[in-house]
């Protein structure tokens, strides 16, 4: 993280429309120059946060700061913030060239200075040969550029894009990431972009928000959310993980902690979920998987001892699990199921492995095991295997922002 | 395919719907076009159909009919005025029902259209008995354009919730977040209903001109029972002309009529083009 002050600091804000709490206690700093991303589920709030900061809705509590100063109750029409919208918003009525300009004759800006910067910016989004067309002779990716360039010719702190890339389709919408990317390289302004598709995000942001539930889950670089998760949600929504339930967590006093076995390699860095504290042995009881070794920090939030049901979990990523239809290696961790589909994706294959308990599991593995699995009958015993080191253990829910140590962890259903 | 039996929708291999279609246009367009052919007949009876000579004559005896010139007038007046008053109040309401949500919101939007399904010789026979209660009914004294006040304020009354069911249809295409594009850009909310809302609604605005104006231009029931002794307008003096009889002259003033709708409408319909 730089040095800098936050470009857009949001404290303690919480939104409550009527009787629906929207957002609750949301704070969280944005630095100048970064690609913010708010993700999470729809109805997670991230919109509304959004809306917040463009200046359509004023919080229920909380303040949002710009640049140091209190914003909260600006309109949006005096805050040095613009907005690409979900639909675009381009104004049907004008051309290409006026839809960008409004903003300037908003501001009553002289023509000389309009004309000018509205060229630069249709230069910049490559529209300056669409200068005189109507909206609705551009197609959906045309009008997103003239949503861009009516939001970058006004010179904004921040650019905030609602869910640019979902009404492009599939193609388009690979190219518009990287595009966006370097238009946020050569213009330096700092995006904040609100999004669904985690892979849209870890794509293309610098940090990332996780929001469920108006809550605030995660702050993190794409890498640390990965690696570091601060509970299953933000585990299960950055990528795939399976869960299993943990029953009781015991601290083997024992065994002599010597080595420092980061369980996925990353250096202990301030992430956001994992605790502070002596790296120690746990054995872990989980009715699916019997009693299983790690060494590692114990969880915030996550106490030694009975868990109650659903609060804590053990998660393991399918790409660390893999299948043999010999015996796994010695010391992994196993279940033993019989082969279900396999799906293959050119080097590696998803493959499916049927438990026991009607439970599925979901391998990636590479060329070699797939074709030997190819060769097996459909419901041939085979053993799912990971290395203990990969799994972590998580709660549920966890608050994540909070520093203090008392983490209340919700069941939810 | 060829042998099948024709489908709903295919209306050309039915000869039934060609003969409907048919019957269709000559009941609808056929008079109207006799009308105006027989406009120019040189003949003394209006319900003449032979023709005999062609003359424009009765035109030039329509526009020296000062009564029926007045009546014109009147008419033109009323109608425009109560255009005016109606795509206002229209637009208001109309914005009002799409913006607000309050208590009672359906039984006022009920009470708005009610207008529209009321029979319209009861609204004459109730704004007759308003207007004669008030001491209003006699307009003999009053200067022009004044003594149309309760023509004007009875048309307001029936073609405002026309023009507001206009707007609003068309207000409810509207995406909310244009507007709140333009107040992010640095309008402010005068500006964006300016620059924003009010060119989206424009089509819906015209089309309410121009229903409210054909409205008002020949309606006679409601006209009839709001006017006082002294005042007349187009279509009641064409209805107390046939009464005695039916002259090619009342041919050439509705034909004079026809086309000012027309041309109306195709203004109202290039000026749309135009700022799509």
């Amino acid at each position: 993280m730089t040095a800098d002050a936050p470009i857009l600091s949001i404290r303690g804000v919480s939104k409550r429309f009527g009787d629906v709490t929207v957002l609750k206690d949301i704070s969280l700093d944005i630095e100048p120059g970064e690609i913010f991303s708010l993700l999470g589920p729809s109805g997670c709030g991230k919109s509304t946060l959004l809306r917040l900061v463009a200046g359509f809705e004023t919080p229920t509590s909380g303040s949002i700061w710009l640049d140091g100063k209190d914003m909260s109750r600006l309109p949006p029409n005096r805050r040095p913030v613009n907005m690409v919208f979900q639909s675009y918003a381009v104004f049907p009525h004008m051309s290409v060239e006026d839809n960008v300009g409004y903003g300037l004759v908003a501001d009553r800006r002289p023509r000389a200075e309009i004309d000018q910067r509205t060229a630069e910016a249709l230069e910049q989004v490559q529209l300056d040969a669409f200068a005189n067309r109507k909206p609705g002779e551009l197609s959906g990716g045309q009008r997103q550029r003239v949503a861009l360039a009516r939001a970058l010719v006004k010179r904004p702190r921040l650019l905030l894009l609602d869910e640019p890339l979902s009404a492009l389709d599939a193609k388009l919408r690979d190219a518009m990431r990287l595009e966006l990317v370097k238009l946020q390289e050569s213009v330096g302004i700092t995006f904040v972009i609100v999004t669904h598709d985690q892979s849209e995000a870890m794509a293309m942001s610098d940090r990332i928000a996780i929001l469920e539930g108006g809550h605030l889950r995660q702050v993190g670089s794409p890498a640390e959310l990965y690696r570091k998760p601060s509970d299953a949600f933000v585990a299960g929504f950055i990528g795939n993980v399976h869960a299993f339930d943990v029953q009781r967590i015991d601290v083997d006093v024992d065994v002599d902690v010597d080595v420092d076995v980061d369980v996925d390699g990353a250096g202990a860095g301030a992430g956001a979920g994992a605790g502070a504290g002596a790296e120690m042995v746990l054995d872990i009881a989980s009715a699916r998987l019997g009693t299983v070794r790690l060494t590692m920090n114990l969880p915030t939030g996550i106490e030694p001892g009975e868990q109650a049901p659903d609060s804590t979990l053990l998660v393991v990523r399918p790409e660390h699990v893999s299948v043999t239809l010999d015996e796994p290696p010695q010391g992994s961790v196993s279940l033993i199921g019989q082969l279900g589909d396999i799906a293959f994706q050119g080097s590696r294959s998803i493959v499916e492995v049927q438990l026991a308990d009607g439970s599925g599991l979901t391998a990636i593995v590479d060329e070699s095991i797939a074709d030997r699995l190819q060769a097996a009958d459909a419901g041939a015993p085979i053993t799912a295997f990971w290395n203990a080191d990969t799994m972590r253990l998580l709660a549920r829910h966890a608050q994540a922002t909070s520093t203090t140590t008392t983490t209340t962890t919700t069941v939810e259903s | 395919m060829a042998t099948d039996k024709a489908g709903p929708f295919d209306y050309s291999r039915k000869w039934s719907l060609r003969l409907v279609f048919v019957l269709g246009a000559i009941f609808l367009y056929l008079p109207i076009i006799v009308l105006i052919v027989f406009s120019f007949n040189d003949s003394r009876r209006g319900g003449n159909v032979i023709w005999k000579g062609f003359t424009t004559k009765y035109y030039e005896k329509a526009f020296g009919n000062e009564e029926l010139m007045l009546a014109f007038g009147n008419s033109l007046t009323i109608a425009v005025t109560s255009t005016v008053a109606s795509v206002l109040l229209g637009t208001l309401a109309a914005v009002f029902l799409w913006r607000f949500r309050f208590p009672f919101k359906p039984a006022f939007e009920g009470l708005i259209a009610l207008p529209i399904v009321i029979p319209e010789i009861c609204m004459g026979v109730s704004l007759a008995m308003f207007f004669s209660q008030m001491g209003w009914m006699d307009t003999s004294n009053r200067i022009w354009p004044f003594n149309l006040g309760n023509i004007i304020i009875a048309h307001i009354t029936f073609s405002f919730p026309f023009a507001a069911m206009v707007i609003r249809t068309r207000l409810a295409s509207f995406n909310p977040e244009m507007a709140e594009a333009a107040r992010d850009l640095g309008a402010n909310e005068w500006q964006a209903f300016r620059d924003i809302l009010v060119p989206h609604m424009r089509p819906g605005l015209i089309a309410a001109a121009l229903l409210s104006f054909t409205l008002s231009l020949d309606d006679f029931v409601v006209t009839f029972f709001t006017s006082g002794p002294s005042t007349v307008t187009f279509p009641v003096k064409i209805y107390s002309m046939v009464r005695f009889s039916v002259t090619p002259e009342i041919n050439a003033a509705s034909t004079v009529l026809i086309l000012m709708t027309l041309v109306l409408t195709y203004l109202a319909l290039r000026y749309q083009r135009l700022a799509s």
